[in-house]
């Protein structure tokens, strides 16, 4: 019932016999660690096998976030068969419900054996390691300026710019009165200037973001004047592809999640992604 | 004999009357956030709440709660089924890790339905907030919500209101259309076949300043009759980005037949201009500010509006304004007694308040919370009146806390709240400070995460003090005896 696409994989794996491996669960995995099932739970939420375990090992970084070791959690297993008391295996999740106890549901398990339990654990940490790897390479190809840089001037963002706009209000402002919402997002455009290039050409990059504190805006990094870091900075287009550009003509850039302003140490791992692709 | 009879029983009655203390209503606070989250320190702002009208164990909150995993392509509400003693924080809405703004009500058979802003990225154009319309027959299983209408596009503050009839769940949701092409943008998007079909409705008839206040709110009552309370903004004079005045009038439209018609609202008018939408208050003045204004708080779109169930005639509204540019921001409450046509002011204005919220009980017992900043503090009360407010209504101080936390970002404690009058309690939410302090809420407050009380301290699972911060906390109060109110007897002859 939780997830009705765990229903279809599973309806599909029985069909074609095959045998999901770690590396495609991990992929689709939000969490994954290893543990000990103590005991069968109460039936939990949406009926299904619920055993409580103990956490053995966290080796994915969102799964230490919430977890940790000798933690007890709730799994609601994604056959119905239970696992027995003492068993070991590496649980795969994406669903996790807080309840007095943690709760995930598990797109599946790999049991573990007293012998490879070690070395499987080393190695759902470098296959998730591996597996963050190629996506930040992904991004960093797909991306259209990579560099170290430090925030010189943080200004409330040019009007005029080209194919763009600068605040809600003036979205289609030629067809309609302006607007004033609590989620108005106070665009302001900082100027960065290159300490490190890695990938592109410039000496300073202009970066539009949301300055509001509203919770619309949340997710978007926030620049201040001083600020080092790292960016991987792709180019604003329109809705119709063309490159947005200031009223100076100067190319404007984005970087909408904090997956892409790093840490200002991360810089040469981004330039030996960069040298492996 | 038989006077003597008469009048010792005349004493009795007497002294049952009037030597009656009132006795305190029950009350119960819980600080929702799991025992598993205790480590959190999110400001969960801006609560809601959903009661099952079949089954009222089952209750969700929501509130501006990320889903712990924050690259999950859901965000959460809290579920309770056991009448709100436990909540579980369940991951069901299909909105990556937070919703911009979600309200929720409950219809027939404990089906959940929610408005929801989901930001939306728009090549070449700033991201937007759309509307989700979302539902699940199945909250209690855990069941994923599915997407019901998706066709607003840039909206604010969604507020969803279900009423279980007989053809199937009627569904209003208010909202500020801003991506309406006019200037009239107080709207009801309405369903009266449980989702199957939606329709705008707009409620604005006369010109405005270019457009409506944020808050669209939603009152029916048993007979059919709906209520929609709106903000007529007449003017707006720009101070700088973020704070502006707003002239605005206060408007009540009103639907006497359970929006099944083609043109709905259309049936209250003012007898001014005859236009549809009775102005209660014309010309106020609001502060409204997108900054910390009030304490840490934003200001500008505190309004409710709740009829007596059982008495369409008689329905409530409460809005805050600063009457004047010179005076505080305030929140008024009014009432009316002949459905919309009249208004009278009801209580004295509450000075630097907002997320006012009113529910009206079976029995007639106005319930009305808010939440007021007394000097460094936020003060959450629900107070209720059985008769009118015409004596000193019980007072229920649900929590007295510090408002000096920093602030994360907005809403800060809310933009809104909400309150439900189930058969005998008034249930709510409302988010405030939660440092576990003994003298900040009730006695035998709970909290599901976990705390040290003797401390005054809040701890991770592995015993480590974490920084106090905003929750959820969810109560419910006892309605008062109304069996004295002037109202019973004028209810039982209608």
């Amino acid at each position: 019932m939780k997830s009705p696409i765990c229903c279809c994989l599973l309806a599909i794996t029985i069909a074609t016999g095959f045998a999901q491996d770690d590396s495609e669960l991990l992929s689709r995995s939000l969490i994954a660690f290893t543990g000990t099932v103590l005991r069968q739970a109460e039936t939990g939420v949406g009926g299904g096998t619920t055993v409580i375990v103990r956490v053995d090992g966290t080796p994915i970084k969102d799964s230490r976030r919430l977890l940790r070791d000798t933690q007890n959690v709730l799994v609601t297993l994604r056959e119905s068969a239970p696992l027995a008391n003492g068993s070991r295996a590496v649980f795969y999740a994406r669903d996790v419900d807080f309840e007095s106890l943690i709760h995930v549901y598990e797109l599946g398990h790999q049991l573990l054996t007293e012998k490879n339990a070690a070395t499987r654990l080393e190695e759902l940490g470098r296959d998730s390691a591996q597996q963050g790897k190629a996506a930040l390479s992904s991004k960093v190809s797909s991306s259209d300026a990579v560099f170290a840089g430090e925030v010189a001037d943080v200004r409330p963002a040019a009007t005029g710019t080209t194919g763009t706009t600068n605040s809600l209000a003036s979205i289609s402002s030629s067809d309609r009165p302006p607007r004033i919402t609590e989620h108005e997002p106070d665009w302001h455009d900082a100027v960065v200037k290159v300490l490190d290039k890695i990938k592109g050409d410039e000496e300073v990059y202009v970066v539009r973001f949301p300055n509001s504190k509203d919770g619309m805006w949340r997710s978007f990094p926030k620049f201040v004047k001083g600020q080092k870091a790292t960016f991987i900075l792709k180019r604003e287009r329109t809705s119709s592809g063309a490159l947005m550009a200031l009223p100076d003509g100067k190319a404007l850039y984005s970087a909408p999640t904090n997956e892409d302003v790093l840490d200002i140490t991360e810089a040469e791992r981004l330039r030996s992604l960069m040298r492996e692709q | 004999m038989i006077k003597l009879k008469v009048v010792i029983v005349f004493l009795l009655l007497l002294s049952a009357g009037v030597c009656q203390q009132p006795v305190p209503p029950q009350v119960r606070v819980v600080d929702i956030i799991p025992k598993s989250l205790s480590w959190e320190t999110n400001q969960d702002s801006e609560p809601f709440l959903a009661v099952s009208p079949t089954n009222p164990l089952t209750m969700v909150v929501s509130a501006f709660t990320p889903n712990p995993l924050p690259t999950a392509p859901t965000s959460p509400v809290f579920v309770s089924e056991d009448g709100g003693r436990s909540w579980a924080l369940r991951n069901i809405v299909p909105i990556p890790e937070i919703t911009v703004d979600i309200t929720h009500s409950m219809g027939s058979g404990g089906t959940l339905y929610a408005g929801a802003l989901k930001p939306t990225a728009v090549p070449g154009r700033d991201p937007r907030p759309d509307l989700q319309q979302l539902f699940t027959k199945a909250v209690h299983l855990n069941e994923f919500m599915k997407v019901q209408n998706n066709t607003r596009l840039n909206v604010d503050q969604p507020f969803t209101t279900v009423t279980v009839d007989r053809v199937g769940d009627r569904i209003l949701v208010g909202d500020n259309d801003l991506g309406s092409p006019n200037d009239k943008t107080a709207s009801v998007e309405v369903s009266v076949d449980g989702g199957a079909r939606y329709r705008t409705v707009v409620l604005e008839n006369r010109k405005t300043s270019g457009q409506n206040g944020p808050s669209v709110r939603i009152s029916s009552a048993k007979d059919g009759t709906i209520y929609a309370a709106y903000f007529g903004w007449r003017k707006y004079q720009k101070v700088d980005r973020f704070e502006g005045w707003i002239t605005s009038d206060i408007v009540v439209a009103r639907d006497d037949r359970a929006a099944k018609v083609d043109d709905p609202f259309q049936d209250l008018k003012d007898p001014k201009d005859k236009l549809p939408g009775r102005i209660v208050a014309s010309g106020r003045q609001i502060h409204w500010s997108n900054k910390a204004t009030l304490g840490e708080e934003r200001i500008g779109s505190t309004l409710s509006i709740a009829v007596d169930p059982n008495l369409s005639s008689r329905v409530y509204i409460s809005w805050a304004d600063n009457f004047s540019d010179k005076a505080v921001y305030a929140v008024h409450l009014f009432r009316s007694e002949d459905k919309g046509q009249t208004w009278k002011e009801t209580w004295n204005p509450l000075p630097n308040t907002v997320c006012a919220a009113l529910a009206i009980s079976d029995s007639g017992v106005v319930g009305y919370e808010y939440q007021q900043l007394v000097g460094r503090k936020w003060i959450t009360h629900l107070v209720q009146s059985a008769d009118d407010f015409a004596t000193s209504p019980q007072d229920t101080v649900l929590a007295s806390v510090s408002a000096d936390l920093p602030n994360q970002g907005w809403p800060y404690i809310g933009d809104y709240n909400y309150l439900v009058a189930t058969a005998h309690e008034f249930r709510g939410a409302f988010s405030a400070n939660n440092r576990p302090e003994r003298g900040n809420f009730p006695p035998n407050t709970a909290y599901l995460r976990d705390v040290d009380w003797l401390k005054g301290i809040l701890l991770d699972d592995a015993g480590n003090e974490i920084k106090p911060s905003i929750d959820p906390f969810f109560f419910s109060v006892e309605v008062i005896d109304a069996t004295l109110s002037p109202k019973k007897a004028l209810r039982s002859t209608r």
